[in-house]
Order: C-alpha cells, then sequence, then structure tokens
C-alpha cells in the first residue's frame, strides 16, 4: 500500500467513526439543497428584508440616511398618484382577466376543434408573442400607435366618415387601454395554451355520459367541462392578477406613465420614486406594499387550491 | 479500502470534488480582495471618467481627449458609460461608495449638483483649480457650479465656491424652418435672432403659418422634458429667470400662481387649443418631432443649441441645415406682463465636471483634476466645439477653431445669451425632484384642458412641501 493510500484509508476510518448513517444523509441533503438554498437566501431573502428595512428610513441613495419610521407609509395614504396607480392596476387586473378566461378559453375550445396539424400550427402562432421580449412588444406596438405614421391611424385616415384619428398614446382617456391591449396580445396565446391542456384533460367519460344522458353542447360544457377546469380557472386568474401588478416594461418604454399619469402604474411610480425623485425610502415603501398585494394573491391561490384539492394548486 | 455506505469511493470521488470545489471557492475569494490603491499621483492608477455620450461626435471627442491624457501624463483613463436614461440611477449608486468614478458628467441645478455638493460627495475647486483656466471660463457658466458647501440649495450663490467645470453652456431658442416661414409669407428679418418678439405678434405669426397649412410649433414631449422648454421660457417671460429661482427655493413673496403667471401659461395652453402647437404633442416622440420639423411640416421647435446634432440624425449630408435651412429666435415675450423679459435669455452650463471625494479617498484628487483641466485647456476644448458642435464655456477659445457657420450662429446665440441683461435655467434643473414630476404631469396635462391656475397651484403645493423636507 503507498502512503497515499495508507493516507486516504486512515482518513476515511477516521470519517466513518464521526459520521452516522443519519449525519451523513443529512450532509448529502444540505450538499444538494444548499446552493440553491443560499442563492435563494442571498438573491430573495436578503433583499427583501433590506426593503422592509429601507422603508423605514429617508435616503436620496447620496449623503445621510435618516430613520423615519413608519412615516413613508403615512405619507402613502396622501400619496394620489400612487392610489391612481393601484386603480390602474387593478383595471390592467380585471380587463386582462377577462380576456385571458373569456377569450382565451374560447380559443382554446376552437383549436382543439381544429384539425391535428392546424392545431400544432394555431399552438406555435399563439406561443409566438410570448416568446418575443416585452421592451420589442412595446417599441413595435409603439409604431403602430404612432399619430402620424402608426399603422392603425393610417388605416383609420382611408376609412370613410372617420374626420379624426385618435392620439392613442396621448389622449389620457385612452391611453392606458391602449396599452393594456399590447399585454393582452402578447399573453393570450400562453392563456389559451393553459386552457388547452386543461380541455386536454377533461375526462372524455364524463362527456360520454353527459351525451348519453342527453344533455346539450352547452350544458356539456357548463356543467360537465367547466367544473373540470376549475383549478385552470384559478391558475388564470392569479396568474394575470400578480403579472398585472408587476408590468412595468409596456408602461415605462410606451409612456413612462403618462400623459399626466395617465397609464401610470405601481412600478413605474416606484421606479420614479427610486431615481428621480431619489426617495430610496418611499419607493422601498411602495415595493413592500406591492410585495403584499401580490404576497396575498399567492395565498388565495394556494387556499383556492387546496380546496379543489387538484393540480391547480401546483401550477 | 475500507466500504462506507454509499461507496469506497466517498473519498475519492465525491470527496475530492468536494474539496476541489471548496478549494476553487476558496481561491475565487481571494482573487477578488481590493487592489492597494495608495499611489498619491495616481500614476500607473486608471482615472474612472463616466458620461452619457454612448455614441456620435462628442463620444468620439471624449475619447481623442482621454487619449491625448494618456500619452501626455502616463495615466490611464477608463471610461463608464452610461445612457441617459440609465445614467442618474447608476451615479447615484455609486457615489459614496468605493465605486464611485474620479470625474463624472452632472448636470447644475439643487438636486443635482447641489446635492452631491451637501453630501460632500464632490469637493470644491476654489484654489485647486488652474486659475488661468477659470478666468476664461464665461461669468454665467462659473455662476451655475457655485454653491455654499453642505447646502443644496445655495445654487449661484455669489458667495459660493466652484465645484464642478462646465464644458459648454447651451443656449435655448425658438428654431424656425426657414422653408415654411417663407412659404407662410413671414418676413423672416422681423424673427430672424430677435428676442422682442411679443405675444400677439407671435401669436399673428403663427395664425400666419397655420393659414398656410403648417404646424406653427412641433414639439414631441412623450419624454416630458421638451415641452418644459417652451415651459421655462413662458414662464420667465412672465415674471423674469431670478423671480423664478426664488420662487422655486422659498426665497419670494410672490408664488408661480400669482396672476402673471397663470395668464402667460393659459396662453401656453391656447396655443394647444388654437391648434398653434401639434394636436399630438404628448404622444409625439422627440426624434419624431424634429423629422416632422425638418421635412417642413412645421415652423418652430423649441430647443437647445445641441438642436444641430438632433438634425443631423435626419438629414442628409449634402442637405441643408443650420443656419441655411434653419435658423432661430428668442422666445417671444409678454409686453404687458413683464416688458424686461424681452432682455432675458434662456442659458445653461451643461457637461459639468466635478471632482469626486471617492477621487481624494483614492489619491487621485491631482491626477483628476489634472484630467479636468487637460479637458478644458487650448488645443483640446475646442474639439468639443470643432467636432462635437458644443458651444464651449471658453469664449477665448473660439476664435482658435476654424468655425462652420453652424458654429458661428450657435456662436452669435451664445454671445447674445452672454450680454443678456439676465440669463434664466431650466425649470427641471432649478425646481427640486418632486415638484419636476409635478411640472411634467401639470405640462401635459395642460394640454388636455387642466386650467393654468390648477396647474399651477399643484406646482406651487408640492414646491412648499419639497422646500419642507431639505
Amino acid at each position: 500500500m503507498s502512503i497515499h493510500e495508507k493516507f486516504v484509508t486512515l482518513v476515511q476510518l477516521r470519517i466513518s467513526k464521526i459520521l452516522t448513517d443519519s449525519i451523513r444523509k443529512k450532509l448529502r441533503t444540505v450538499g444538494f439543497v444548499g446552493p440553491a438554498t443560499f442563492f435563494y437566501i442571498a438573491f430573495f431573502v436578503v433583499p427583501t428584508v433590506a426593503l422592509f428595512g429601507l422603508s423605514l428610513f429617508r435616503y436620496s441613495g447620496i449623503g445621510e440616511i435618516e430613520f423615519v419610521g413608519l412615516q413613508h407609509y403615512q405619507a402613502f395614504f396622501g400619496d394620489t398618484i400612487a392610489h391612481r396607480a393601484i386603480w390602474h392596476n387593478l383595471q390592467i387586473a380585471l380587463i386582462s382577466f377577462i380576456f385571458n378566461f373569456f377569450v382565451a378559453l374560447g380559443l382554446a375550445f376552437m383549436v382543439k376543434k381544429s384539425y391535428d396539424r392546424l392545431r400544432q400550427f394555431f399552438q406555435t402562432a399563439l406561443l409566438l408573442p410570448m416568446a418575443m421580449m416585452p421592451v420589442a412588444v412595446a417599441f413595435a406596438w409603439m409604431y403602430l400607435y404612432n399619430p402620424s405614421y402608426g399603422f392603425f391611424n393610417a388605416t383609420l385616415e382611408i376609412l370613410p366618415y372617420i374626420e379624426s384619428q385618435p392620439i392613442w398614446l396621448g389622449d389620457p382617456s385612452i391611453a392606458l387601454y391602449a396599452i393594456i391591449i399590447v399585454g393582452i396580445w402578447q399573453w393570450i396565446g400562453f392563456n389559451t395554451i393553459i386552457w388547452l391542456a386543461g380541455l386536454t384533460s377533461v375526462d372524455e367519460s364524463l362527456i360520454e355520459a353527459a351525451r348519453i344522458d342527453g344533455a346539450g353542447k352547452i350544458q356539456t360544457v357548463r356543467y360537465v367541462v367547466l367544473p373540470q377546469l376549475k383549478p385552470i380557472a384559478i391558475f388564470v386568474f392569479i396568474f394575470t392578477f400578480i403579472g398585472s401588478f408587476r408590468t412595468f416594461e409596456y408602461y415605462w418604454v410606451m409612456t413612462r406613465g403618462g400623459p399626466a399619469h395617465a397609464t401610470e402604474v405601481m412600478v413605474t411610480w416606484i421606479y420614479k420614486s427610486a431615481f428621480d425623485q431619489s426617495m430610496l425610502g418611499y419607493a422601498a415603501m411602495l415595493s413592500v406594499l406591492l410585495f403584499f398585494i401580490t404576497f396575498i394573491l399567492a395565498i388565495v391561490n394556494y387556499k383556492l387550491g387546496e380546496k379543489t384539492g387538484s393540480q391547480g394548486a401546483k401550477l | 479500502m475500507p466500504n462506507h455506505k454509499g461507496g469506497s469511493q466517498w473519498l475519492n470521488r465525491r470527496g475530492y470534488l468536494s474539496l476541489a470545489g471548496s478549494a476553487g471557492i476558496a481561491g475565487l475569494a481571494g482573487c477578488l480582495g481590493d487592489d492597494d490603491d495608495t499611489n498619491d499621483n495616481g500614476a500607473g492608477m486608471a482615472l474612472e471618467w463616466w458620461n452619457i455620450w454612448t455614441g456620435g461626435a462628442i463620444h468620439d471627442v471624449s475619447e481623442e481627449i482621454a487619449t491625448a491624457f494618456t500619452e501626455d501624463t502616463g495615466i490611464e483613463v477608463e471610461f463608464g458609460r452610461f445612457g441617459l436614461g440609465d445614467y442618474r440611477p447608476q451615479l447615484r449608486n455609486a457615489l459614496g461608495t468605493d465605486v464611485a468614478p474620479d470625474t463624472f458628467f452632472t448636470w447644475p441645478g439643487p438636486d443635482r449638483m447641489g446635492r452631491e455638493v451637501a453630501a460632500d460627495q464632490v469637493i470644491s475647486l476654489e484654489d485647486r483649480f488652474d486659475s488661468s483656466i477659470l478666468d476664461n471660463i464665461s461669468e454665467p457658466a462659473k455662476q451655475r457650479v457655485r454653491f455654499e458647501p453642505d447646502d443644496q440649495l445655495s445654487w449661484g450663490s455669489e458667495d459660493g465656491e466652484i465645484f464642478g467645470i462646465p464644458l459648454t453652456t447651451p443656449t435655448i431658442q425658438w428654431w424656425y424652418n426657414r422653408d415654411v416661414i417663407d412659404d407662410a409669407g413671414i418676413e423672416e428679418g422681423r424673427i430672424h435672432h430677435a428676442g422682442d418678439v411679443g405675444w400677439d405678434e407671435f401669436t399673428d405669426i403663427c395664425e400666419q403659418i397655420k393659414e398656410a397649412g403648417y404646424t406653427p410649433i412641433q414639439i414631441g414631449n412623450t419624454a416630458q422634458w421638451p415641452a418644459q422648454l417652451p415651459f421655462t421660457d413662458i414662464m420667465a417671460k412672465a415674471g423674469g429667470g431670478d423671480l423664478l429661482k426664488e420662487i422655486a427655493f422659498g426665497e419670494a413673496d410672490a408664488a408661480f400662481t400669482d396672476d402673471n403667471f397663470v395668464e402667460a401659461v393659459s396662453s401656453f395652453q391656447e396655443l394647444h387649443e388654437e391648434e398653434y402647437i401639434n394636436r399630438d404633442i404628448n404622444a409625439l416622440s422627440n426624434d419624431d418631432a424634429i423629422s416632422i420639423f425638418y421635412d417642413d411640416g412645421a415652423a418652430f421647435f423649441p430647443m437647445g443649441s445641441w438642436v444641430n446634432s438632433m438634425i443631423e440624425g435626419v438629414k442628409e449630408e449634402d442637405e441643408p441645415g443650420i443656419p441655411e435651412k434653419i435658423d432661430y429666435m428668442w422666445a417671444p415675450f409678454f409686453p404687458d406682463l413683464y416688458d424686461e423679459g424681452a432682455e432675458e435669455r434662456f442659458l445653461m452650463a451643461d457637461y459639468v465636471h466635478p471632482v469626486s471625494q471617492a477621487a481624494v479617498d483614492r489619491g487621485h484628487e491631482d491626477s483628476t483634476i489634472e484630467l479636468v483641466e487637460y479637458m478644458c485647456s487650448e488645443g483640446l476644448m475646442e474639439k468639443f466645439l470643432e467636432d462635437g458642435d458644443q458651444p464651449i464655456s471658453r469664449p477665448d477659445l473660439w476664435d482658435n477653431v476654424d468655425q462652420t457657420p453652424v458654429h458661428e450662429t450657435v456662436g452669435e446665440s451664445l454671445n447674445q445669451a452672454v450680454e443678456a441683461d439676465n440669463t434664466y435655467d431650466p425649470l427641471d434643473l432649478t425646481l427640486l425632484p418632486a415638484p419636476v414630476e409635478v411640472m411634467y404631469a401639470g405640462i401635459q396635462e395642460l394640454f388636455d384642458g387642466t386650467p393654468a391656475e390648477e396647474m399651477l397651484q399643484n406646482l406651487q403645493d408640492s414646491v412648499d412641501e419639497s422646500l419642507e423636507e431639505v
């Protein structure tokens, strides 16, 4: 036996005395889970805790940092722009949900009924917008909406009986809805595919049984298919709402929250508070509020998923 | 070899892998230590110069100057360049840390340089900077980089010290398209470089242009700052540039809600109602607006003297520019509200370069000051003018350059501004950040029908609140 082999044997004997099987198993578990846990703590937990802490201070990014306690939280109640931003996020969520539920479900039914090859084509086509970066999508739609040479206004100009073209992104009464359409356009395909996956998993024997019992198509859909899609519906609801509160790219690229805060959303207001107005503590407070909103939605998803007791929660 | 549960290879394979991984991480950690930076004169240590020049002629000029500096001194210069949108957050995050740049592009004003001065992030250059250079920088430019130490609101104080060097002093005018003016039957001689065009006379000109089928005034305000330029003009012409600053700093008995300002802003709003300003102002980008203006779609385009670089971006090389096709007048004034407005001009200090406290802490103070002096020195500062088309803040060097017609035009505007009774700065540099946000939104709301009184009341309320927090 070489010196090296003797050394290794001695080390192994020593280690085997120290390590019992259970300790070794625990170490193995830590070894596998550890790196991911480290990154989770370092890049999620620590910043989140720091965010909570920063929300209690007044800090501009340079200079002194001053403890102000809950002053920022108190100031939120007087911040009409933040209230307006939350209201805009709610509108985005509600309108997006209507499309992601009804329109996407309708598209899913249509795709399911189509021939196999067409179905594959539609599935690909529906997912293509989702593959584009939101910033690129925003720039593309900005050109479509351009009042001078955009496609929409150029089309409206040649139509009869239309005297003036709308200023899509410059009119405070319509700018928000113009941008909501962009988000719907990009994500409706994803929701359609989710519904399609749900439809595919519906138990055909139940549909057959309903047909045998004399149920019409609408009755079948309403009383047999839709109840089985409840987990999907919950997922679509939560995914849409969480996504709507976190949306940023479209509103920043296309209007920067303007004109006159007409398209201000929470994240754009957080960005402006932090980097335009140098109120990092206040921006942290807004971020904490946003965190709680999405956290509550996640809890709702979890509870609803527990109630349905199916793969809806696991999604 | 002993056979433990998990395989006799536990140490041979996994153990060695674990040890190797740990050793690797330890080695990486060791490599991440800071360099010891104690060289007092910075020789051999690179200086960090941050700016927003990510492309174009000004980018090339900065590279040239840095290269010349390195050749002469042996000191390397490293650039940190960020797009305009990213620059301020990046700079704010860096200042006060050990990654702060040695010198950097900044803007004057209480929330820009003022904040940096008050937080001791930059050092006073009084008695440190080459006086022969400093004496030749124009007085309006120097005035705009003076602060009293620790006082964010002491911008321009005569008792202040110089905390940065402004490389350029652009002016802001109402540029006009000669072809459109001619076609509309306007006598160009009346408006050419004129500062005494009254408001009623100007609206008559706009009506004439509109009847000729052109948009009188083109503004692209999606980024919110472009419309703030003519808005500043309107406010200054209503009460004077000094009064604007005093109200912004809470030093005046007056307020933005006074009748003169309300009337002036109402008149500005009427320009949009009468369709003298393009209807899509809040949906049009600045780039689109300059294209329309240059392509004979509009008569006037309020913008700074940097407009030449914008025009170069939309025209072909052999097409005419400034002054063959584009020239300027000063903003119209209100004879009934403030008749001295005809003698006030819109000017700002730009490309301000301070020396950071971080540079001092690293021992780079002397070399950084040397770099900034280099930028301002004879033989090199001219490059900003000659190659970068920037209105440099050293009037003594203008004659060293073989001036193009663009330089002559911009130079004349600068001379007119320097010789004027008074000058004023953009409101988005003068106000604190919260009122700036209110002003930007308020200007957009004006074009949506919000009454001027309401807009100005919101602005004044925001000014009052922000001053309480300083």
